[in-house]
């Protein structure tokens, strides 16, 4: 990030950057424009940025969009809409978190799979699982195919044709159609490999960017979600030797247009309503954030967010990988997945909340504790709830 | 008006300013804060706007519509219930044996108060590690044994229990006060005890723990103020889950105030907290006449 902001720098010397780097951004954001000094731009995210633009910290930017010449459709579809808050955009996208599916070839191999036919569908995918899992004498997991989760009702819901809230009526939509479907399919997955037997399992193995990575060890036989970017960088340096593919996240049919309902998290820039250099602020964000979008996806090794800029952005990475790395013939996919998707968490002032909601309805759903329906009806309720006292608050 | 020399205005001037680093810290950190809080939890308050009075709203959403301000209630009140008594049971018990005159004795005391030098950051990730289900510590021991091995922290009818057995291994910062007390107990009573044929159990029974009431005392109360702000283990070890089973009252209180952004509601929980807590503390001042026996004072 620092680098495209000495490139900025050096472009334009009347403007000095300061930068301060934060775990804690909330509370950071929080304390700044309390005490009346916010920074002139600043980070948010898809969980927080339309509760700082409905608290008005933050300044809408429709109008330098319009004086730059920029479209929010030049923007991955995902990402803007998250970035776009009762009509208006309070955003500029970052950096987006796509994902794919990477499996281990070894372990396809040793159960009998073909290591080059990934799944493809959700059915596909389950069968491969019930071919991989292992278990010792006690019945524990020794070897592990899909998580039952299979990677957060979040992301699923969608997936299941169901949308989590319906922006003209206001209301949160988490307990119809797709959204059950997906945490009824989530809960038979888990009478088959039970979250307790998973979790024990999961608990115990270094994540994907340390070495002897359960992935990398063979134990699990995918990664999703977070296998893309940074995940390649640790098998590079500890585990050279890992065969393993990349694919599409899998889908409920066969059919290609079903990758629309991808949704995709990611972070924004801002721009805080007491910022001083509001105008200066605008130019870097343009400068590193659309002008640059590819390079600054390369060297931070994040989702390019601007589309015309997605097939840059994967020669980019193509470069920094070099020729010869085992995902290089894969990369295209992140470009392909990038221009398609269309799904995205819903901005309300209760997005993080929801959030929690959510996760809250399939941890007692897949536990056995309520049923999808039961789980996602509370969670509707609550959140509903949030929602109009938030509202109300306005 | 108070008429005061020369000498004692200026002394009090100095000592003003000696102190007036704390006294600023105290009011501007502390004072403020505390009664900016009374005000907050009676307004809907989201820090990027100015608060918005609503009288008793929060309170009453609080008891009458929020799930899980019942359950982080809940499950503070039983992790209090077993940890702090299982807490002091423990150190006062270890306080006895670490008394004993024996060779190495103050190499046995580090070692139990070493624990509670360590960041409790560290711990955290140290313990998910020793609750591993399938690799850790405690279910290797168990396997050993031919006992089946125990989920831990990855199931709702053990996480609490694990987070209660984990509070016991900080028993030994507890332990080092009692032992000041127990060093504190006049030798002439044990004396005099042996001299009416008291055994061991007896003296400990009716010598040493009368003495120790006042230290007991001390430490329930501290401890009743700590389990009641539980909060960094959970934070880091379970975040709330599996399914709410380790969500405390202030990982909660928490989450409302710099997650969800609802700082007048987080005030409103802090409040009844600070009551709940006051309460229980003004009970055990209450019952101590009964039970703390203050050595040589006329009551």
């Amino acid at each position: 990030m620092k680098r495209i902001g000495d490139e900025f720098e050096a472009e334009h010397p009347e403007i000095k950057l300061q930068w301060s780097f934060n775990d804690e951004w909330q509370e950071k954001w929080l304390t700044a424009v309390a005490a009346g000094i916010p920074p002139d731009c600043g980070y948010t995210n898809w969980e927080g940025l339309a509760t700082l633009a409905h608290g008005k910290a933050v300044i809408a930017l429709d109008d330098y969009f319009a004086a730059s010449g920029i479209k929010p459709e030049d923007f991955v579809t995902s990402m803007i809409k998250n970035a776009t808050y009762e009509g208006k955009i309070y955003a500029i996208p970052g950096g987006c978190d796509y994902d794919w599916l990477l499996y281990n070839k070894t372990v396809y191999e040793e159960a009998g799979l073909d290591p080059e036919k990934p799944p493809v569908t959700f059915d596909e995918w389950v069968q491969h699982s019930e071919k991989i899992y292992q278990y010792d004498s006690a019945g524990n997991i020794t070897r592990m195919g899909m998580d039952p989760r299979a990677g957060g009702l979040y992301r699923t819901g969608f997936q299941f044709g169901g949308e989590f809230y319906d922006e003209a009526n206001r209301k949160v939509t988490c307990n119809e159609g797709g959204v059950v479907k997906a945490l009824e399919f989530e809960v038979e997955l888990a009478k088959k490999w039970p979250v307790e037997k998973v979790s024990a399992f999961t608990a115990g193995l270094p994540g994907y960017s340390q070495p002897n990575s359960g992935f990398a060890t063979g134990k699990q036989a995918y990664l999703y979600p977070g296998g893309a970017f940074w995940a390649m960088e640790s098998f590079d340096k500890y585990a050279p030797d890992l065969k393993y593919g990349a694919a599409f996240i899998p889908t409920l049919t066969p059919d290609p247009k079903e990758r629309e309902l991808y949704m995709w998290i990611g972070w924004h820039y801002s721009i805080p309503t007491g910022a001083k250099n509001k105008d200066a602020a605008w130019q870097f964000m343009k400068y590193a954030f659309y002008d640059k979008a590819a390079r600054m996806g390369v060297v931070t090794l994040n989702g390019c967010c601007v589309k015309a800029q997605l097939t840059e952005w994967v020669e980019g990475l193509k470069d920094y990988f070099g020729p010869d790395n085992r995902v290089i013939p894969y990369l295209p996919i992140l470009g392909e997945i990038a221009a398609v998707s269309a799904k995205y968490w819903p901005p309300i002032p209760v997005a993080s909340r929801y959030l929690d909601e959510v996760n809250r309805a399939e941890d007692f759903a897949v536990r056995g504790e309520k049923t999808a329906q039961q789980a996602l009806d509370e969670c509707a309720e609550i959140v509903q709830k949030e929602l109009e006292a938030a509202l109300k608050g306005s | 008006m108070l008429h005061l020399s020369r000498r004692t205005r200026i002394d009090l001037r100095n000592g003003l300013l000696f102190i007036s680093p704390w006294l600023v810290g105290l009011i501007v950190f502390t004072i403020y804060p505390i009664f900016a809080s009374i005000y907050f939890s009676f307004t809907d308050y989201t820090v990027l706007r100015p608060p918005r009075w609503v009288g008793l709203q929060n309170y009453i959403a609080l008891f009458t519509e929020d799930v899980l301000f019942p359950k982080s209630l809940g499950n503070t009140l039983y992790y209090a219930a077993f940890a702090l008594p299982l807490g002091m049971i423990g150190s006062v018990g270890l306080a006895l044996l670490l008394n004993k005159k024996l060779l190495g004795m103050s190499v046995y005391r580090t070692v139990f108060y070493l624990p509670n030098i360590l960041p409790t950051v560290a711990m955290s990730v140290l313990w998910i590690w020793l609750f591993n289900p399938n690799y850790g510590l405690f279910n290797s021991i168990l396997q050993q044994l031919g006992l089946p091995g125990v989920p831990w922290l990855t199931s709702p009818k053990w996480s609490k229990p694990s987070l209660i057995i984990m509070s016991l291994w900080g028993i030994g910062g507890s332990m080092v006060i009692y032992l000041a007390g127990l060093q504190d107990i006049p030798e002439h009573l044990y004396e005099a005890a042996e001299l009416d044929g008291a055994n061991s159990w007896q003296k400990t029974w009716h010598v040493t723990l009368p003495m120790l009431t006042p230290t007991i005392f001390f430490n329930l109360v501290m401890g009743l103020i700590g389990v009641f702000s539980y909060f960094t283990q959970a934070f880091i070890m379970t975040n709330g889950g599996p399914v709410d089973s380790t969500l405390f009252y202030m990982l909660y209180l928490y989450r409302n105030a710099f997650v969800y952004f609802k700082m007048g509601y987080a005030s409103a929980m802090a409040w009844i907290l600070f009551i709940i807590v006051v309460s229980l503390t003004a009970l055990v001042f209450k019952s101590s006449g009964r039970w703390v026996y203050y050595g040589g004072a006329l009551t």
